[in-house]
Protein backbone atom coordinates (compact mmCIF):
# COMPACT_ATOMS: atom_id res chain seq x y z
CA UNK A 1 0.00 0.00 0.00
CA UNK A 2 2.37 2.43 1.08
CA UNK A 3 4.97 1.75 -1.82
CA UNK A 4 1.59 2.05 -4.27
CA UNK A 5 1.39 5.47 -2.49
CA UNK A 6 5.54 5.98 -3.11
CA UNK A 7 5.12 5.17 -6.87
CA UNK A 8 1.98 7.17 -7.05
CA UNK A 9 3.36 10.51 -5.45
CA UNK A 10 6.73 10.03 -6.91
CA UNK A 11 5.45 9.83 -10.68
CA UNK A 12 3.14 12.73 -9.74
CA UNK A 13 5.83 14.96 -8.43
CA UNK A 14 8.33 13.58 -11.48
CA UNK A 15 7.43 16.74 -13.77
CA UNK A 16 8.17 19.28 -10.66
CA UNK A 17 11.45 17.85 -9.54
CA UNK A 18 13.04 18.20 -13.18
CA UNK A 19 11.61 21.47 -12.91
CA UNK A 20 14.51 24.06 -13.92
CA UNK A 21 14.00 27.86 -13.28
CA UNK A 22 15.29 29.87 -15.59
CA UNK A 23 17.65 33.06 -14.25
CA UNK A 24 16.32 35.95 -15.82
CA UNK A 25 17.85 38.42 -14.32
CA UNK A 26 17.64 37.25 -10.64
CA UNK A 27 21.25 36.80 -9.67
CA UNK A 28 21.75 40.52 -11.12
CA UNK A 29 19.02 41.49 -8.73
CA UNK A 30 20.36 39.98 -5.98
CA UNK A 31 24.31 41.02 -6.35
CA UNK A 32 22.78 44.81 -6.65
CA UNK A 33 21.32 44.84 -3.16
CA UNK A 34 24.41 43.24 -1.91
CA UNK A 35 25.12 45.13 1.52
CA UNK A 36 28.71 46.42 1.89
CA UNK A 37 29.61 43.76 4.01
CA UNK A 38 33.43 43.34 4.49
CA UNK A 39 34.69 39.51 4.51
CA UNK A 40 37.70 38.03 5.62
CA UNK A 41 41.18 41.00 4.86
CA UNK A 42 38.46 43.25 3.83
CA UNK A 43 37.24 43.92 7.68
CA UNK A 44 40.08 45.81 8.96
CA UNK A 45 39.58 48.38 6.19
CA UNK A 46 35.41 48.68 6.30
CA UNK A 47 34.06 52.28 6.49
CA UNK A 48 33.36 52.07 10.13
CA UNK A 49 32.83 54.27 13.42
CA UNK A 50 36.64 56.45 14.02
CA UNK A 51 36.88 54.39 17.59
CA UNK A 52 36.52 51.13 15.76
CA UNK A 53 38.59 52.04 12.99
CA UNK A 54 41.51 53.22 15.78
CA UNK A 55 41.28 50.05 17.76
CA UNK A 56 41.57 47.99 14.40
CA UNK A 57 44.55 50.10 13.42
CA UNK A 58 46.22 49.74 16.97
CA UNK A 59 45.32 46.17 16.83
CA UNK A 60 47.28 46.01 13.47
CA UNK A 61 50.48 48.18 14.99
CA UNK A 62 50.51 45.47 17.66
CA UNK A 63 50.52 42.43 15.61
CA UNK A 64 53.47 44.09 13.43
CA UNK A 65 55.43 44.76 15.90
CA UNK A 66 55.16 41.81 17.26
CA UNK A 67 55.77 40.26 14.44
CA UNK A 68 58.72 42.21 13.58
CA UNK A 69 60.50 41.55 17.52
CA UNK A 70 60.06 38.07 16.95
CA UNK A 71 62.23 37.97 14.12
CA UNK A 72 64.54 40.16 15.28
CA UNK A 73 65.23 38.46 18.67
CA UNK A 74 65.04 35.11 17.17
CA UNK A 75 61.59 34.30 18.73
CA UNK A 76 61.49 30.48 17.66
CA UNK A 77 65.04 30.18 19.22
CA UNK A 78 64.17 31.62 22.04
CA UNK A 79 60.94 29.66 21.97
CA UNK A 80 62.70 26.15 21.79
CA UNK A 81 65.73 27.09 24.72
CA UNK A 82 62.36 28.03 27.69
CA UNK A 83 60.80 24.94 26.19
CA UNK A 84 64.04 22.62 26.46
CA UNK A 85 64.63 24.39 29.90
CA UNK A 86 61.02 23.37 31.14
CA UNK A 87 61.16 20.11 30.01
CA UNK A 88 64.76 19.64 32.09
CA UNK A 89 63.54 21.12 35.07
CA UNK A 90 60.18 20.37 35.08
CA UNK A 91 60.80 17.22 37.59
CA UNK A 92 63.36 19.11 40.17
CA UNK A 93 61.82 22.43 39.94
CA UNK A 94 59.11 23.43 42.78
CA UNK A 95 55.96 24.99 41.56
CA UNK A 96 56.04 29.15 41.80
CA UNK A 97 54.55 32.09 40.54
CA UNK A 98 56.27 34.53 38.28
CA UNK A 99 54.48 37.88 38.70
CA UNK A 100 56.26 39.38 35.71
CA UNK A 101 54.62 36.58 33.51
CA UNK A 102 51.17 36.49 35.02
CA UNK A 103 51.12 40.03 34.85
CA UNK A 104 52.21 39.95 30.82
CA UNK A 105 49.67 37.34 30.27
CA UNK A 106 46.71 39.70 32.70
CA UNK A 107 47.60 42.31 30.41
CA UNK A 108 47.31 40.17 27.22
CA UNK A 109 43.74 39.32 28.49
CA UNK A 110 42.81 43.00 28.99
CA UNK A 111 43.59 44.09 25.80
CA UNK A 112 41.74 41.49 23.84
CA UNK A 113 38.76 41.98 26.45
CA UNK A 114 39.04 45.74 25.54
CA UNK A 115 39.75 44.70 21.69
CA UNK A 116 36.06 43.10 21.83
CA UNK A 117 34.36 45.28 23.80
CA UNK A 118 34.98 48.10 21.58
CA UNK A 119 34.15 45.85 18.23
CA UNK A 120 31.14 44.53 19.91
CA UNK A 121 29.98 48.29 20.54
CA UNK B 1 34.36 52.92 -28.10
CA UNK B 2 32.01 49.81 -29.02
CA UNK B 3 35.19 47.65 -29.87
CA UNK B 4 36.01 48.67 -25.96
CA UNK B 5 32.81 47.56 -24.79
CA UNK B 6 32.75 44.08 -26.25
CA UNK B 7 36.44 43.61 -25.19
CA UNK B 8 35.34 44.29 -21.84
CA UNK B 9 32.58 42.07 -22.54
CA UNK B 10 34.61 39.47 -23.35
CA UNK B 11 37.08 39.49 -20.39
CA UNK B 12 34.13 39.52 -17.99
CA UNK B 13 32.99 36.38 -19.80
CA UNK B 14 36.28 34.50 -19.67
CA UNK B 15 36.22 35.38 -15.89
CA UNK B 16 32.74 34.05 -15.41
CA UNK B 17 33.61 30.76 -16.83
CA UNK B 18 36.75 30.41 -14.56
CA UNK B 19 34.58 31.19 -11.91
CA UNK B 20 32.51 28.59 -13.17
CA UNK B 21 34.92 26.12 -13.22
CA UNK B 22 35.37 26.21 -9.40
CA UNK B 23 33.52 23.80 -6.55
CA UNK B 24 30.98 25.34 -4.30
CA UNK B 25 33.26 25.63 -1.14
CA UNK B 26 36.32 27.17 -2.74
CA UNK B 27 33.67 29.78 -4.06
CA UNK B 28 32.28 30.16 -0.81
CA UNK B 29 36.64 30.76 0.67
CA UNK B 30 36.99 33.25 -2.01
CA UNK B 31 33.89 35.01 -0.95
CA UNK B 32 34.80 34.70 3.02
CA UNK B 33 38.40 35.51 2.61
CA UNK B 34 38.98 38.19 -0.40
CA UNK B 35 35.47 39.18 -0.53
CA UNK B 36 35.03 38.49 -4.17
CA UNK B 37 31.65 39.06 -5.47
CA UNK B 38 32.56 37.18 -8.56
CA UNK B 39 32.58 34.09 -6.61
CA UNK B 40 29.30 35.43 -4.62
CA UNK B 41 27.60 35.76 -8.37
CA UNK B 42 28.31 32.13 -9.49
CA UNK B 43 27.28 30.63 -6.26
CA UNK B 44 23.89 32.79 -6.93
CA UNK B 45 23.49 31.53 -10.74
CA UNK B 46 24.08 27.88 -9.28
CA UNK B 47 21.67 27.97 -6.76
CA UNK B 48 18.94 30.47 -7.69
CA UNK B 49 16.62 27.36 -9.50
CA UNK B 50 16.33 25.30 -6.49
CA UNK B 51 15.97 28.05 -3.88
CA UNK B 52 12.82 29.86 -5.77
CA UNK B 53 11.34 26.33 -6.79
CA UNK B 54 11.67 25.62 -2.80
CA UNK B 55 9.51 28.81 -2.18
CA UNK B 56 7.64 28.38 -5.40
CA UNK B 57 6.09 25.21 -3.34
CA UNK B 58 6.25 27.23 -0.28
CA UNK B 59 4.15 29.49 -1.24
CA UNK B 60 1.79 27.51 -3.38
CA UNK B 61 2.82 28.69 -6.95
CA UNK B 62 3.71 32.68 -5.68
CA UNK B 63 6.14 33.60 -7.92
CA UNK B 64 6.88 37.59 -6.30
CA UNK B 65 6.90 36.30 -3.03
CA UNK B 66 8.90 33.51 -3.57
CA UNK B 67 11.46 35.59 -5.51
CA UNK B 68 11.51 38.37 -2.67
CA UNK B 69 12.20 35.07 -0.31
CA UNK B 70 14.75 33.87 -2.38
CA UNK B 71 16.34 37.18 -2.29
CA UNK B 72 16.03 37.36 1.26
CA UNK B 73 17.89 34.26 1.44
CA UNK B 74 21.09 35.08 -0.49
CA UNK B 75 21.10 38.04 0.99
CA UNK B 76 21.41 36.66 4.87
CA UNK B 77 23.61 33.67 2.85
CA UNK B 78 26.16 36.46 2.27
CA UNK B 79 26.48 37.92 5.17
CA UNK B 80 27.15 35.47 6.92
CA UNK B 81 29.04 33.19 4.88
CA UNK B 82 32.20 33.16 7.21
CA UNK B 83 29.88 30.94 9.51
CA UNK B 84 29.65 28.17 6.91
CA UNK B 85 32.00 25.57 8.07
CA UNK B 86 31.87 23.08 5.73
CA UNK B 87 29.92 20.27 7.99
CA UNK B 88 27.16 19.88 5.39
CA UNK B 89 27.18 21.00 1.54
CA UNK B 90 27.00 24.76 0.56
CA UNK B 91 23.35 23.85 -1.10
CA UNK B 92 22.08 22.16 2.10
CA UNK B 93 23.21 24.97 4.36
CA UNK B 94 21.81 27.41 2.01
CA UNK B 95 18.34 25.45 2.25
CA UNK B 96 18.46 25.60 5.93
CA UNK B 97 18.81 29.53 5.57
CA UNK B 98 15.88 29.55 2.71
CA UNK B 99 13.59 27.79 5.12
CA UNK B 100 14.48 29.48 8.28
CA UNK B 101 13.68 32.53 6.10
CA UNK B 102 10.46 31.73 5.36
CA UNK B 103 9.22 31.10 8.75
CA UNK B 104 10.64 34.40 9.68
CA UNK B 105 8.04 35.22 6.72
CA UNK B 106 5.12 33.68 8.09
CA UNK B 107 6.15 34.31 11.96
CA UNK B 108 5.66 38.50 10.67
CA UNK B 109 2.56 38.14 8.76
CA UNK B 110 0.57 35.22 11.00
CA UNK B 111 -1.44 36.96 13.64
CA UNK B 112 0.12 35.77 17.10
CA UNK B 113 -2.47 33.62 18.06
CA UNK B 114 -2.38 31.65 15.14
CA UNK B 115 0.82 28.65 16.04
CA UNK B 116 2.93 28.08 12.80
CA UNK B 117 1.49 25.03 10.52
CA UNK B 118 -2.10 25.91 11.75
CA UNK B 119 -5.09 24.94 9.29
CA UNK B 120 -5.45 28.63 9.21
CA UNK B 121 -2.25 29.51 8.14
CA UNK B 122 -3.77 30.63 4.90
CA UNK B 123 -1.83 28.33 2.83
CA UNK B 124 -3.86 25.56 2.90
CA UNK B 125 -7.26 23.86 1.50
CA UNK B 126 -9.42 27.38 0.80
CA UNK B 127 -6.12 28.52 -0.88
CA UNK B 128 -6.65 30.23 -4.33
CA UNK B 129 -3.88 30.25 -6.60
CA UNK B 130 -2.11 33.83 -6.91
CA UNK B 131 0.28 34.82 -9.91
CA UNK B 132 1.68 31.06 -11.38
CA UNK B 133 5.00 30.55 -12.00
CA UNK B 134 6.49 27.73 -13.89
CA UNK B 135 4.80 27.66 -17.28
CA UNK B 136 4.04 24.11 -18.69
CA UNK B 137 4.33 22.47 -14.88
CA UNK B 138 0.77 21.03 -13.98
CA UNK B 139 -1.10 23.35 -11.81
CA UNK B 140 -2.52 20.30 -9.68
CA UNK B 141 1.08 20.43 -8.12
CA UNK B 142 0.30 23.27 -5.78
CA UNK B 143 -3.11 22.46 -5.22
CA UNK B 144 -2.34 19.44 -3.94
CA UNK B 145 0.34 20.55 -1.88
CA UNK B 146 -2.40 23.04 -0.76
CA UNK B 147 -4.26 19.92 1.09
CA UNK B 148 -0.98 19.84 3.75
CA UNK B 149 0.11 21.49 6.94
CA UNK B 150 3.27 23.67 6.47
CA UNK B 151 5.60 21.36 7.89
CA UNK B 152 4.21 18.26 5.80
CA UNK B 153 4.31 20.37 2.67
CA UNK B 154 8.03 21.40 3.12
CA UNK B 155 9.17 17.91 4.53
CA UNK B 156 7.15 16.51 0.74
CA UNK B 157 8.94 19.20 -0.69
CA UNK B 158 11.97 18.65 0.21
CA UNK B 159 11.93 14.82 -0.12
CA UNK B 160 10.11 14.43 -3.30
CA UNK B 161 10.91 17.20 -5.09
CA UNK B 162 14.08 18.59 -4.67
CA UNK B 163 15.35 14.83 -3.70
CA UNK B 164 16.96 15.08 0.16
CA UNK B 165 16.62 12.21 2.19
CA UNK B 166 15.58 11.87 5.76
CA UNK B 167 18.41 12.72 7.03
CA UNK B 168 19.42 16.29 5.30
CA UNK B 169 15.57 17.13 5.38
CA UNK B 170 16.16 16.91 9.22
CA UNK B 171 19.01 18.99 8.84
CA UNK B 172 17.50 21.54 6.71
CA UNK B 173 14.13 22.03 8.82
CA UNK B 174 16.32 21.76 12.27
CA UNK B 175 13.34 18.75 13.40
CA UNK B 176 14.06 15.54 14.24
CA UNK B 177 14.41 12.36 12.11
CA UNK B 178 11.53 11.06 13.98
CA UNK B 179 9.03 13.69 13.71
CA UNK B 180 10.05 14.62 9.64
CA UNK B 181 9.19 10.62 8.85
CA UNK B 182 6.12 11.34 10.83
CA UNK B 183 5.13 14.41 8.51
CA UNK B 184 6.26 12.50 5.45
CA UNK B 185 4.10 9.89 5.94
CA UNK B 186 0.90 11.73 7.35
CA UNK B 187 1.34 14.12 4.15
CA UNK B 188 2.31 11.43 1.97
CA UNK B 189 -1.03 9.78 2.77
CA UNK B 190 -3.03 12.70 2.30
CA UNK B 191 -1.42 13.42 -1.35
CA UNK B 192 -1.79 9.78 -2.16
CA UNK B 193 -5.75 9.85 -0.81
CA UNK B 194 -6.34 13.70 -2.55
CA UNK B 195 -4.95 12.17 -6.17
CA UNK B 196 -6.99 8.96 -6.26
CA UNK B 197 -9.98 10.98 -5.21
CA UNK B 198 -9.63 13.56 -7.71
CA UNK B 199 -9.22 10.51 -10.37
CA UNK B 200 -5.17 10.68 -10.95
CA UNK B 201 -4.03 7.09 -11.54
CA UNK B 202 -0.48 6.16 -12.04
CA UNK B 203 0.36 5.83 -15.86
Amino acid sequence: MNEDNDLLLKQFFSEAAQQTIDDNGFTERVMGRLPQVSHGLGFFFASQSPIKHFSRLWTMFCILVFVVLFVIFDGWQQLAIQFEVLLRTMSVSSFSINLLMLASILFGLLFVGVEESVSRA
Amino acid sequence: MDYHAGEEQTVKNVKRKKVATLTDLSLVVQVAVAGNRRAFDELVRRYQSPVRRFFLNLTLGDGQLSDDLAQDTFLKAYVNISKFRGLSSFQTWLMRIAYNVFYDYKRKVLPQSLPIGSEADGLVSDYSPPYREGAGLSLDIYTALAQLKPDERTCITLQLIDGYDIRQVAKITGLKEGTVKSHLSRGKEKMANYLKENGYERR
